[in-house]
């Protein structure tokens, strides 16, 4: 059934089978679970709470949850999205506790959101004038292999707004899909979408702007010339 | 037209393919003709892999061993 298993309890083993194994009560699969989760649990309480202290906790009582809960999961290959619903709910239940509004604010009453890209970069036409500079050689097997790398790429997603961090962590770190992510976070899809967009936007920019970093402004490379226009 | 500007408004429905009809048409078209932007598209692209493949952060020793403790004393519950 399976092909060429790892007999640890590596990050190879899908959470479904992780789950079977929690309610057996292996604790290298409770482990498993826990390297796997508790960091970016962290991350998205952080992004919904504002604040460090409050964020452990959260994550101390979604873990208990889980504990709890564990029997009464009814989808296991749905584990993912089960855990950070209990991770946004409790943050919700905490944020009420200390009367505090916290979680996705709504976009702004007609406010035009931030554009992906500089706009100094586009001519008044709405073409590149300051196209990207190539990535040599960098792909993301590169980028995550590269101490360097990743740190910045995990500085720069911390660094994102509170909203935009939250939409990312769930949709491109942990992979979960667009009805999910918004079913947690209690948004709707099309802000969902504009968090997202941004959120991946400056997160391209910040890699852009340590792999295109020398001679970035000579026009170095490629020979994009100075025309943007397509073609 | 479908700008370059445009495209890089809408590359993230692209790479999650939602972008369908009409606009989806006109994208395709673009990238087709300008370098620059199939670039553009093909960092973004990367941007999310890479994403993706983060390690995630072991937690610490403590919360560990905590949490495992608990996780023992429920299933022996259970059973018991």
């Amino acid at each position: 059934m399976s092909t060429g298993n790892r007999s640890e309890h590596g990050s190879a083993l899908p959470d479904e089978v992780l789950v079977a194994q929690l309610l057996r009560g292996e604790e290298a699969a409770f482990r498993a679970v826990l390297r796997r989760h508790h960091a970016r649990l962290t991350g998205l309480a952080r992004a919904l709470t504002g604040n460090d202290a409050t964020a452990d906790e959260v994550v101390q009582d979604t873990w208990l949850a889980v504990i709890e809960g564990l029997g009464g999961l009814a989808d296991p290959a749905a584990f993912k999205p089960w855990l950070y619903a209990i991770l946004a709910n409790t943050a919700r239940k905490r944020a009420a506790r200390d009367r505090r509004v916290v979680l996705v604010p709504g976009p702004g009453a007609g406010e035009d959101p931030a554009p992906a890209v500089d706009p100094a970069r586009f001519t008044a036409r709405g073409f590149w004038r300051d196209p990207p500079a190539p990535w040599d050689g960098i792909d993301a097997e590169r980028i995550v292999a590269g101490r360097e790398l990743v740190a910045h790429l995990s500085r720069a997603l911390d660094a994102l707004p509170a909203p935009q961090r939250a939409v990312v962590l769930l949709r491109d770190v942990e992979g979960l899909d667009g009805a999910d992510t918004c079913a947690i976070l209690g948004i709707a899809p099309g802000h969902a979408r504009v968090l997202l967009h941004r959120g991946r936007a400056r997160l391209r920019a910040a890699l852009a702007g340590l792999v295109e970093a020398p001679g970035r402004d000579g026009g170095g490379g490629g020979g994009s010339g100075g025309g943007g226009r397509p073609r | 037209m479908f700008t370059c500007k445009d495209v890089t408004e809408t590359a993230g429905d692209r790479l999650d393919g939602t972008l369908r009809g009409l606009t989806g048409l006109r994208f395709r078209l673009h990238l087709a003709m300008c370098r620059n932007c199939r670039r553009y598209v093909a960092h973004l692209r990367q941007t999310v892999a890479a994403l993706r493949a983060l390690p995630p952060e072991v937690p610490p020793v403590a919360v560990e061993d905590r949490l495992l403790a608990v996780f023992r004393q429920a299933h022996a519950r259970r059973e018991g």
